[in-house]
């Protein structure tokens, strides 16, 4: 057991912080956010120089060969950044999916450009009937005389979806619209004939679509029927994991900004961090801090290590952790601040929107409390 | 970074775990003060070389490092074994070590490792609970002597020790934590009192001390004259990594977990088993806090940033597995200690959450520890 970084994983960190702290103020999060657009091609374009999108995979598909401690050293500086960029939507779902699943056309049509930072693909598993089931899936496809699949259906928070060239879509072969069985995921172009997209903005500053499919063609399957959900639920897991260390970061953030304003904002002739009321809240904020980061640990640590059900225990013990401990310290910030908390001029409140915008993401604290209590009975 | 065993490391488990299953008393009393039982269960560690597990070799502790400390709290709340008397081995033996003089460590610290002495903790007086620095029981220099004068409460186990380590006034001249001083006073010294206080588990854990016109060698004072407070600071900070209470909790929850399958009142209840998920899942985080800080501590690093909510958070953790057990209970949980309605599980649970109500309270309350994070953690 060993619970130190490598000085390569020490390093990495510092160069993450280093080029956003240079690159990422707040104000640059601002435009980029305000934009509409969920991304500013240059900093997508500069982080590609880094290599930032090539960190989680494997070298044989031309990355970096890093694992989920690395990643989640990532994803907790663009959260504490308040980093729009579409990291997750890209290189941890779409990315990782193509990854695991691609044949060689594939990756080298897909993978390699979305490495190089060229194009952009969303993933489109979720149905707003569903809520956080990803295996709710009632739109459907077919197979075609030709060998190609037609899908028709409704797909609903496409991450980055505007931004995409193409589509990861989750769409039924078989069986009944909740089973996860009979489950395919198809590679669709944005441009098809029979689809039609509404793009809208998020929370965060992040955009997203839903999509509506009528009997699109997809010429392209990813994986085979056997391997399709599992696998999803695998992406989905570390997607869960990266999405906590991003919300660790904002909390860090909210935590630090939260202590520094109540020493020196003074009401009654004295600091506010004097009263011993506030001093006992920014302590509870500060537990929750720590025990999220433990929390990250250990879910990156069961990813990077554990068979696949202590990796779907370990992601949703962190998820439905974190979701409370992110809520407890994003709505203290907000109310120790007071009236400056709720205004667009200060970050507090963008950070306090993108955690809400991940609590509510790959499902909240309820849906994986019930999911980490069947596993674990 | 990684969470998996060595294969030493997974041969040092099956070896705990083999002498456990052979020499643990089997269904121990969970906290027991009977003299006789926690002598003879910490001499037959002791014989082992096992007692001081959290000591290094050169006072006669394990020397084990932090993943087989690790290991070997995992198996002992695994086999359910009884929990060694914390005053000598966590509190007191660290501070000799720390601050004592090569005699005074000659002296106490192989009685410690070697389970024949047992300790308990003078701090709190009837006007110095949270406010400890204005404590009153005072220590007059008469020769070679201290005359010790003064009284003392919720001594827990004051009734079965030997030995207590008392928190006393040498000056009033300076600030009040200036002129406190620590010393060693062997209970059978004339003039000590003890009276019990019974809680409200209906056990007899606590006491009052009394002490009046007890004569204890200044030699057995440790470190030097005033500087009390500064060692009591120093014990409080140390070791922080037992006081989350990780194992228990951990088959606590295994306890829910069993009961929620094998109570016929429970069978399918999915509100009791979230609440128990949502308890594991804390304990899970609680887990790792603890890992953090024990991997800290292995390195020689002082106690993080981690490790201060430690006492906090577990302590919240035991209330509400305790308070959920009663709760599982209902009709079950009045009986008063008896198994007289349902499972056997439910006998004494609630008088564990009664007493475990007391685990906010002692070692600083969670409002002192949250007063103390404020100001040297968050530099309020």
């Amino acid at each position: 057991m060993d619970f130190a970084f490598t000085s390569e994983q020490s390093q990495l960190r510092d160069g993450f912080q280093r080029f956003l702290r240079q690159a990422y103020s707040f104000d640059t999060y601002r435009k980029i956010s305000a934009s509409g657009t969920g991304y500013s091609p240059e900093i997508w374009a500069q982080i590609s120089e880094l290599q930032w999108l090539a960190l989680p995979f494997a070298e044989s598909d031309g990355g970096l060969d890093c694992g989920p401690v690395e990643l989640m050293l990532l994803t907790e500086q663009l959260g504490r950044a308040l980093c729009v960029e579409p990291y997750l939507a890209n290189i941890v779902l779409s990315g990782q999916l193509l990854a695991k699943l691609g044949n060689i056309e594939q990756k080298q049509a897909l993978l390699a450009p979305l490495l190089a930072g060229t194009k952009q693909i969303s993933l489109a598993h979720l149905e707003a009937a569903g809520r956080h089931d990803s295996a709710h899936c009632e739109t459907g496809a077919v197979i075609t005389a030709t060998g190609a699949y037609e899908l028709s259906g409704k797909k609903s928070l496409v991450l980055n979806g505007p931004n995409a060239e193409q589509f990861i879509v989750l769409a039924r072969l078989s069986g009944e619209s909740k089973s996860a069985k009979g489950l395919g995921l198809f590679i669709v172009d944005a441009k098809a004939g029979g689809l039609t997209q509404r793009p809208y903005a998020l929370l965060d500053g992040g955009v997203a679509s839903e999509l509506t499919l009528n009997q699109v063609v997809s010429s392209q399957r990813l994986g085979d029927e056997d391997q399709t959900f599992e696998t999803l639920l695998d992406v989905l897991d570390l997607a869960i994991a990266a999405s906590c260390a991003d919300a660790y970061g904002a909390m860090q953030a909210l935590l630090e900004k939260t202590v520094d304003y109540l020493k020196t904002r003074k009401q009654f002739g004295v600091p506010l961090g004097s009263l011993q009321v506030l001093q006992h809240r920014m302590v509870d904020m500060f537990m929750e801090v720590q025990q999220t980061q433990s929390m990250v640990l250990m879910a990156m640590l069961h990813l990077n290590e554990g068979d696949r059900p202590t990796r779907r225990k370990a992601a949703s013990a962190c998820k439905a952790y974190v979701h409370k401990s992110s809520k407890f310290v994003a709505q203290q910030a907000v109310q120790l601040h007071g009236g400056i908390g709720v205004t667009e001029e200060l970050s507090i409140g963008h950070y306090f929107k993108r955690l809400t915008a991940f609590g509510n993401l790959f499902g909240d604290r309820e849906h994986h409390l019930q999911r980490f209590a069947s596993l674990t009975q | 970074m990684n969470l998996s065993f060595t294969a030493s490391e997974l041969n040092f488990q099956q070896e705990v775990r083999a002498w456990l299953a052979a020499h643990a008393p089997v269904a121990p009393p969970t906290l027991t003060y009977e003299r006789n039982f926690v002598m003879a269960w910490e001499q037959k560690l002791a014989s082992k070389g096992w007692l001081a597990a959290a000591w290094p070799k050169k006072f006669g502790g394990t020397g084990w490092n932090a993943t087989q400390r690790y290991i070997w709290d995992e198996e002992c709340a695994r086999a359910n074994a009884p929990g060694n008397s914390v005053f000598g081995l966590n509190m007191c033996g660290p501070v000799i070590m720390a601050f004592g003089t090569p005699e005074q460590q000659a002296e106490h610290l192989p009685h410690i490792t070697g389970g024949t002495r047992i300790w308990c903790q003078g701090y709190s007086e009837p006007g110095a609970g949270s406010d400890l620095a204005s404590l009153k029981t005072s220590a007059v220099r008469d020769g070679d002597n201290y005359v010790v004068n003064g009284q003392k409460i919720w001594t827990t186990g004051a009734h079965i020790a030997d030995w207590i380590f008392c928190l006393v006034r040498t000056s009033s001249d300076s600030r009040k934590q200036e002129g406190i001083s620590f010393l060693l006073i062997d209970m059978k010294t004339p003039g000590i009192e003890v009276r019990a206080i019974h809680s409200i588990d209906g056990e007899h854990h606590l006491n009052e001390v009394f002490l009046k016109d007890v004569r204890v060698p200044i030699a057995n004072r440790i470190g030097e004259e005033g500087k009390g407070w500064t060692i009591a600071k120093y014990l409080l900070s140390h070791e922080r990594t037992g006081i989350a209470g990780v194992p228990m909790c951990k088959a606590s929850v295994q306890g829910l977990k069993d009961l929620a399958k094998t109570d016929p009142g429970l069978q399918g209840d999915a509100q009791i088993s979230r609440r128990i998920a949502e308890l594991e899942v804390d304990l899970l985080a609680l887990e790792f806090t603890n890992l953090r800080a024990l991997e800290r501590a292995q390195e020689g690093k002082p106690p993080g940033p981690e490790s201060s909510g430690l006492k906090i958070k577990g302590t919240e953790l035991q209330q509400a597995l305790a308070e959920l057990l009663v709760e599982m209970g209902g009709p079950s949980s009045l009986p008063w200690k008896a198994d007289a309605i349902g499972l056997p599980a439910y006998a004494g649970a609630t008088a564990a959450y009664n007493i475990g109500r007391a685990s906010t309270i002692y070692g600083g309350t969670n409002e002192i520890q949250k007063n103390v994070l404020a100001k040297f953690v968050l530099g309020l």
